[in-house]
């Protein structure tokens, strides 16, 4: 098998890549999960921004800062169009998905839930989801409720129903979970949540790059990612929610741009979203987002994500046919496989393969609870994106196969 | 430490230049001591604070230490063999004034090995002074 021509042509989008010799392959950068490389049209826009149109946001009225600020706004709509949100002011920027899921808990314990109330949270979850729930569930006196998997490491719907009180506020999970690649049944959990007044946070950071994603056909309450993980820069997040509950959160942090009025005892806060934008946002984050989505929509994502689909089943079956290695899920899974072999602890693994010039992940891949669990000595991820060529991953199992000689 | 004072898997390591025999004969040492170690694996003998888990037992004869410790990654294992053939039968001074770094840098494993490693590896003879000065 080969890669396709239209994979290649993308790929060259990626001034990662032209560092790198296409032949013969000698490395292979398989933690995109961690976070995909930037396109060079996202590059370009930071240079732009700082060398042409650098001035702060929504503060001066020069006309510099008037038309970055215009632009800034723009790509606030353009990623509610993304997403397919109702309106722009429904997203709002964050550092990243961590602060995310940290503005969203925070505000849901400060506005909505009392002590006693239950929070049902997946085994699988990221450590930015799930040590934030556990935390402020002990802060809160809120009961934590962990969600059980079945065999494939999918959420088990029956048990669910069950593990559902009339004292289920929220639901938070992963619509794909970072450590084992599987697709939560994330449409029929909101259903469910929203048939019992239950608030639903996806975390959609392994989702965003895979999958074209309709916050109004979900019907969740909010929906975050970071922007690196789908070929932007590190350092911003999108945080999606309802406006009628980003109304209804208190802010999470204080400072400028995000008041109305401010005297000696009181301050009256921003409209949204801007009352969850204290200081100065990462503007460069934003023009970078706002070129890579144009970018994106200038590409036959149905084609590339057929591929990745098609990429992801090739390993899956070349990985299958190895005896000493057992995958941690086989079905649903999207952009990544997790698996452990047989005598080799992971970080050794991994350590053995980096120096062949693999990039992969090993150990618990921030989500302990499940890992430890399922795989105690840890697992490899092997994470792909749209760019990653089919002799990347040939180039891989090659070197998989070589971890024998060091036993 | 002159070459020749390097102890036996040390220098054998030396003698090694390409990365592939040297992580064969860490794999090779680990798996070994794994093995046949002693060591107990217990919650009092974890060391806390390493990427893989660590265990680390002591005894004192006279004024010199005995160490024993084991790693459920095998390359850790092998890494801990070169470090306590090092340390091992000699007294708290000699221990106290040990200088891993540069131990590491004559091996020629700086260079190969990641931070998190190095820094798993210090945190295991920090764990081992320790030990000396409680008992």
């Amino acid at each position: 098998m080969h890669t396709p021509d239209f994979i290649i042509d993308f790929r060259h989008q990626f001034p990662f890549f032209n560092n790198q010799l296409n032949s013969p392959i000698s490395q292979a950068y398989l933690d995109n999960a961690a976070t995909t490389h930037i396109c060079q049209p996202a590059l370009d826009s930071i240079a732009d921004y700082y060398q042409y149109h650098h001035a702060n946001v929504h503060r001066s009225s020069h006309q510099l800062a008037l038309g970055t600020s215009n632009q800034f706004e723009s790509i606030r709509q353009k990623t509610a169009d993304w997403l397919n949100a109702a309106e722009k002011d429904e997203i709002v920027w964050t550092k990243g998905a961590t602060e995310a899921a940290n503005l969203i808990a925070n505000g849901l314990c400060e506005s909505h839930l009392q002590a006693g109330d239950e929070i049902i949270i997946a085994l699988s979850e990221h450590h930015a989801h799930f040590v934030t729930w556990q935390q402020l569930a002990k802060k809160y006196q809120l009961e934590l409720t962990i969600a059980k998997l079945d065999e494939q490491l999918r959420i088990d719907l029956q048990a669910l129903h069950t593990q559902i009180s009339d004292k289920t506020r929220v639901i938070a999970l992963a619509h794909v979970n970072n450590a084992t690649g599987v697709k939560q049944p994330v449409e029929e959990i909101i259903e469910l949540a929203t048939n019992n007044n239950i608030i639903t946070i996806i975390d959609g950071s392994q989702a965003i790059n895979h999958m074209p994603i309709n916050v109004q056909q979900l019907a969740c309450d909010f929906y975050f990612f970071s922007a690196h993980k789908m070929y932007a820069g590190t350092g911003l997040g999108v945080c999606y929610g309802k406006k009628s509950r980003l109304i209804a959160l208190p802010p999470y942090q204080y400072g400028g741009e995000m008041v109305k009025q401010v005297s000696l005892t009181e301050s009256e806060f921003n409209q949204l979203p801007y009352k969850f934008e204290a200081g100065t946002p990462n503007i460069s984050g934003v023009f970078a987002l706002g070129a890579t989505l144009d970018f994106l929509a200038n590409q036959n994502l149905n084609k590339l994500r057929a591929y990745e689909h098609k990429l992801t089943e090739y390993l899956i079956e070349q990985l299958k046919k190895r005896s000493a290695i057992s995958l941690l899920a086989t079905e649903q899974l999207t952009g990544a496989v997790s698996f452990i072999i047989k005598d080799f602890h992971s970080a050794d693994a991994a350590e053995l393969l980096s120096q062949m010039g693999i990039a992969i992940r090993s150990g618990s891949h921030c989500a302990m609870p499940l890992i430890q669990s399922i795989a105690p000595g840890g697992s490899l991820r092997v994470s792909i994106a749209a760019y990653t060529l089919i002799e990347e991953i040939d180039y891989f199992l090659s070197c998989l196969d070589q971890l024998d000689d060091f036993l | 430490m002159k070459t020749t004072d390097f102890p036996k898997h040390a220098q054998q390591f030396i003698n090694i230049n390409n990365w592939q025999e040297q992580y064969r004969l860490l794999m090779k040492l680990g798996g070994d001591s794994n093995k046949t170690s002693q060591t107990d694996k217990t919650e009092k003998s974890l060391v806390h604070g390493c990427e893989s888990q660590v265990w680390l037992q002591v005894n004192q004869s006279g004024e010199r230490y005995q160490f024993s410790a084991i790693s459920d990654s095998r390359i850790v294992s092998g890494l801990i063999v070169l470090l306590l053939e090092a340390l091992n039968d000699k007294d708290k001074t000699y221990i106290e004034s040990f200088d891993l770094n540069n131990y590491f840098e004559q091996l020629g494993l700086s260079q190969q090995l990641s931070q998190s490693r190095t820094k798993g590896l210090c945190h295991i003879f920090e764990h081992i002074k320790q030990l000396t000065t409680e008992s």
